[in-house]
């Protein structure tokens, strides 16, 4: 098949990826639930072995998570900038466009944001939030194009080329914030803070509850319309579901992951914006924890679908406050979270995988 | 720039040193590949090998044990990314990231709660050098290649063997079976399975070795969170690069053990760029071979894509 492929078909992902995700974008939601069981049961069984009561863990991790009106802002606040990165991965994806690039993309968005209040003056006060979310989205926008412009002109394999192109990501911020981006007499690894008219106003006063989450949530609704209600989202969707079908009706096959990946890319980048000026308020090397890769996974567990990802990126999100909390009641290193944020994605992969041994696939683009 | 001989030495020295953990590493992800696997878990599977030769280390004592732990916790890890992979079909691009992850996790939790921090490691000399008597004293290229670890040696030597098995052997004819058409294989009699099981234990032994060098000869004993930085995905990368042929990939591994060697030896020869742009410079380099290179017809056919008996 592979080398059959000819110049149109290089901007599709390989027949094994295009099946793989159809089955995922299919995956009931009894695969995903038993995903979900069999994580929480293993973290449990974790902590236990880390001699902490599963129960209590348990616990407090709810407590942390969604005991108070505090908790579930916290947690909304962890859950914004994964559910922008997961939408970014589900444009993608469902284009057939493996972008494995949302760490990057968040990263560069990171920047963008940044940007407006290192270079505009102050006093352009509440101008420059929507300027810094704008110039986020066309950073990590153009960041997406660069590894779908590689594909389609020298038939660039997007998986290593999206890898490669986070550490770049990583270290470019790096530099930024040690070199051009540093304030004058600092010598920390950070940018100056942005300024009032910048930031995310907070929703919800005396937590860190702040409009990202309104944002994501937003960016949710319009990718589901887009998605499911437009004829763009249907081009879109054949052309990653049936790329020979779709070539067949002429549909635009360069142009549709050139713009999903544009799409992709400033999703991503919102993400990062949203971490900026909601949370952090200025760029910080290190500032992202895998954001993009959670998203990865948020959005194959939610089906790729844009409201099952909000529903997976709220549990993410209650991890993340959770295993905070736990840290602080129990000592338990955060590292948890990172462990407990891989196990659904591992075990929904080996259970499509083992549906599609038992030849009982829902549904296969190879069929 | 200053490019005498004796910073032109110390450069060379440098990057064949850095080159080996990536050598290493694409050895074993050559193997995967050759029988139809793509395995990104590369990554989580140098971390915890890593992370499993500073453990024992801090055990024992002992350099040698501690390559031996590192060994093992990269084959038991893999192991548990085969079950996922080879026998249960988990795509292993999904399965591969989520393995990542779950390793920086991991070993993580793992430094925190079994790692001590105060630790002095003993000498790991025996480790890192071993100096070929008469030719180490070679002027500029001695020190480079006469006087590096066993381990790299192990490496190059690993890189003919596998030349030769692969290209002129019957268990290479048949992991190439398996990689260019599982069910012309499968057909043949060839147990699909347990080949790529076999070849991904391989890879996971080879990633130990690796990150047991990152650890106890390229950072002195000393675990640091996420200590492989990305070196594992630049080996998948390698592989591709190499075209899938071992000569080709110690080449290759040498190039981007050069371009990992700026972050130390960048200073010295004059390149005044910020350390975070030396160390941007092997991901640039492979981006860069992208655009060069271009697209390879030279993959194994079935590469990534899950055998199921009667699928077409």
């Amino acid at each position: 098949m592979k080398s059959l492929s000819t110049p149109q078909e290089a901007g599709m992902a390989s027949p094994g990826l295009r099946a793989m995700v159809a089955r995922i974008a299919r995956s009931p939601a009894l695969a995903t639930l038993a995903a979900f069981a069999l994580s929480i049961g293993f973290s449990l069984g974790l902590l236990a072995l880390l001699g902490r009561d599963p129960v209590e863990a348990l616990a407090v991790m709810l407590d942390g998570a969604l005991g108070s009106p505090r908790a579930v802002a916290d947690t909304l606040v962890f859950m914004a900038p994964r559910l922008l990165t997961a939408l970014a991965a589900l444009v993608a994806l469902r284009c057939g466009f493996f972008n494995l690039g949302g760490e990057g993309q968040l990263q560069l968005g990171a920047v963008g944001a940044i940007l407006p209040s290192t270079f505009l003056p102050a006093e352009l006060g509440p101008l420059l939030l929507p300027l810094s979310v704008l110039s986020a989205a066309l950073l990590g926008g153009l960041w997406g194009l660069i590894p779908a412009v590689l594909k389609l002109w020298r038939g660039a394999n997007e998986i290593i080329v999206t890898l490669m192109m986070n550490f770049i990501a990583i270290y470019l911020v790096k530099y930024l914030v040690q070199g051009p981006l540093q304030p004058p007499g600092s010598d920390f690894n950070m940018s100056a803070k942005v300024p009032d008219g910048a930031m995310l106003p907070v929703i919800l006063p005396g937590s860190r509850l702040h409009a990202g989450v309104l944002l994501a949530l937003a960016a949710a609704a319009m990718v589901w319309a887009l998605l499911y209600h437009t004829a763009y989202g249907a081009r879109l969707q054949a052309a990653g579901l049936a790329p020979g079908t779709a070539r067949l009706l002429q549909l635009p096959m360069r142009r549709l992951v050139l713009s999903s990946m544009l799409l992709s890319g400033a999703l991503a980048g919102i993400g990062g914006a949203v971490e900026v000026l909601g949370v952090q308020y200025r760029l910080i090397d290190g500032f992202s924890t895998d954001i993009g890769f959670d998203g990865l996974a948020i959005a194959l567990l939610g089906g790729l679908d844009p409201l099952g990802s909000v529903v997976v990126a709220l549990y993410f999100g209650a991890i993340d406050s959770g295993t905070l909390a736990l840290q602080s009641a129990l000592s338990v290193p955060a590292a948890l979270a990172q462990v407990m944020a891989s196990l659904p994605i591992i075990a929904l992969a080996c259970l499509n995988g083992y549906r599609l041994l038992k030849g009982r696939p829902l549904w296969s683009s190879t069929r | 720039m200053v490019f005498d001989a004796v910073t032109f030495g110390l450069l060379l020295a440098s990057a064949v040193r850095l080159s080996a953990p990536i050598l290493l590493a694409s050895l074993g992800e050559l193997v995967c590949e050759r029988g139809g696997v793509l395995n990104i878990g590369l990554e989580g599977l140098m971390l915890f090998g890593a992370f499993g030769a500073v453990l024992g280390l801090q055990w024992t004592g002992e350099p040698v044990l501690g390559v031996l732990c590192g060994v093992a916790a990269g084959a038991g890890a893999a192991i548990v990314l085969a079950v996922a992979v080879a026998v249960l079909r988990a795509d292993s691009v999904v399965a591969g990231i989520g393995f990542n992850i779950l390793a920086l996790g991991g070993t993580s939790l793992g430094r925190e709660l079994l790692l001590s921090p105060s630790f002095t490691a003993p000498s790991l000399r025996a480790l890192a050098s071993w100096r070929i008597p008469g030719l180490w004293e070679v002027p500029v290229v001695g020190r480079a290649f006469f006087g590096q670890s066993p381990l790299l040696y192990g490496g190059i030597v690993l890189a003919i063997v596998l030349w030769a098995v692969i290209r002129h052997s019957r268990p290479g004819l048949v992991l190439r079976a398996v990689g260019e058409g599982a069910s012309a294989a499968d057909a043949a009699g060839i147990p699909v399975t347990a080949v790529r099981f076999a070849a991904m234990v391989f890879c996971g032994l080879l990633a130990g070795i690796a990150g047991a060098y990152l650890t106890l000869v390229a950072s002195g004993g000393v675990f640091t969170d996420n200590v492989t930085a990305g070196r594992g995905y630049l080996a998948v990368a390698v592989v591709i690069f190499g075209r899938w042929k071992p000569l080709w990939i110690v080449l290759a591994s040498l190039l981007f053990g050069c371009a990992d060697a700026l972050q130390y030896q960048g200073q010295a020869i004059g390149l005044a760029l910020p350390a975070p742009l030396l160390l941007m410079f092997p991901f640039l380099l492979a981006l860069l071979a992208w655009i060069v290179m271009g697209r390879s017809d030279a993959a194994p056919g079935d590469l990534g894509v899950p055998f199921i008996r009667g699928a077409r």
